[in-house]
């Protein structure tokens, strides 16, 4: 699988916003091509979900911070970007029909993706994005140098 | 998430509200919206004895125009005054400030006396009333009185409202014709609640002004400079996951951001 993200991040507010994603995924022979679709779409917006808000984050005491929707924060339709996505077709040879998992991925891909996205706009920083999600918190340390 | 069993009243008219204020003050709370209040008392945050419902009490709800003011019925939808075209071209600022106010679906319940009610510190209606020296006309079962917006809110989640009393309106004056003004907000997701806000008015015809601007050209320099002079005046605190220092950074971001849109509108509209 292939996958490209376009981050933009405002250096007045550290919020980082995806603006386009595109992907690629090996599905081995497609069954049901739109479905497919809409199962990458999904799983990039679960990524992005997983690269920039959710968080369970806990206090020194142990108490979960996110313990509702209200704090934990999922991407909804207006934090998801423009995408363009394909397949590649590379039927299996281990089933059936030569058809392979789809979708899922996204879950692996679209945080590695955005993250690497986000050290390049950092690179002037020097920024290495070693943790998940990238909080606005996290952008401003790397910009301002700040210890955690 | 299911509240605490809880009494329930729907008064129809302002004597009836009145009445049911006289007997259960103290232990009611007043739902107008819900979009705070149901959440908290489903969280156990809240849990009045007494629900007084006051969606019937229809004469809460409007918005009337006098000369030099707007006045705003406490139970007016946040999208009335969005949608309203007159807000629109007679108060720009409020406008804005409500596109901002969470969601449309929120916006459809949710009131102006509710979020002016609830002072919370991350609300748009709040911070945008002080800006504009608002006043709000209270009622209870021993009169009305007329409050200021920054008289009413004494802290985040603290006003000076009696327990008998509720927000009957609220007046805002109209602002200068050829003032521009600007609210710029900044949150991590579409519709979340404000991690900063800010609001501005800048009328280039004014008379009075603060000390530092009189006679002066609005140079982007000059409100930079005077944007950070009133942060350091601000009371900053941190938390884990958005430190002081980050918020200070935000604070100055929007203050920056209000007052050069603010200007540039302004002197838009200025005849040279």
């Amino acid at each position: 699988m292939a996958d490209l993200a376009l981050v933009e991040i405002d250096p007045k507010t550290c919020i980082p916003r995806v603006l386009r994603y595109a992907a690629v995924h090996d599905v081995g022979r497609p069954i049901n091509p739109q479905l497919i679709r809409g199962q990458v779409a999904g799983g990039i917006v679960h990524g992005i979900g997983g690269a920039l808000y959710e968080h369970c984050d806990y206090d020194d005491d142990g108490e979960m911070l996110a313990a509702s929707f209200m704090d934990y924060l999922c991407p909804t339709t207006a934090e998801a970007p423009r995408m363009a996505i394909d397949h590649h077709d590379s039927p299996s040879p281990f089933s059936a029909l030569g058809s392979k998992g789809a979708g899922e991925n996204c879950a692996m891909s679209a945080p590695a993706a955005i993250a690497s996205a986000v050290e390049d706009a950092l690179r002037d920083y020097r920024a290495a994005i070693t943790e998940l999600p990238i909080t606005p918190a996290l952008i401003w340390r790397e910009l301002n140098g700040v210890a955690r | 998430m299911k509240p605490a069993s809880f009494r329930y009243l729907a008064p129809r008219d302002e004597a009836e509200l009145v009445s049911a204020l006289r007997e259960y003050g103290g232990d009611a709370r007043l739902l107008a919206g819900g979009q705070s209040l149901v959440p908290m008392m489903n969280f156990r945050v809240v849990t009045p004895a007494v629900l007084i419902d006051i969606n019937g009490v229809r004469t809460l709800s409007f918005v009337e125009w006098r000369s030099e003011a707007v006045e705003i019925g406490a139970l007016t939808r946040h999208a009335m005054l969005e949608d309203s075209k007159e807000i629109a071209e007679r108060m720009p600022l409020l406008a804005a400030a409500m596109g901002q106010v969470a969601h449309r679906a929120v916006r459809n319940r949710g009131t102006m006396g509710g979020s002016i009610a609830l002072a919370y510190p991350a609300a748009e209606l709040p911070m945008l009333f002080v800006t504009l020296g608002a006043e709000l006309r209270l009622r209870s079962p021993r009169g009305e009185r007329c409050v200021s917006a920054s008289e009413f809110i004494v802290g985040p989640l603290d006003t000076v409202l009696a327990d008998d009393e509720f927000i009957h309106s609220a007046r805002l004056p109209a602002l200068p014709p050829r003032a521009g003004s600007a609210f710029i907000e900044v949150s991590r997701r579409h519709g979340d609640f404000a991690l900063a806000a800010a609001a501005a008015v800048v009328d280039l015809d004014a008379s009075e002004v603060e000390g530092a601007l009189m006679g002066q050209a609005p140079t982007k320099r000059l409100l930079e400079d005077t944007a950070l002079a009133v942060i350091d005046s601000i009371e900053v605190e941190g938390d884990r996951q958005y430190p002081a220092g980050y918020r200070r950074l935000l604070l100055s971001t929007v203050l920056q951001r209000a007052l050069d849109t603010a200007a540039a509108r302004a002197e838009a509209r200025h005849v040279h």
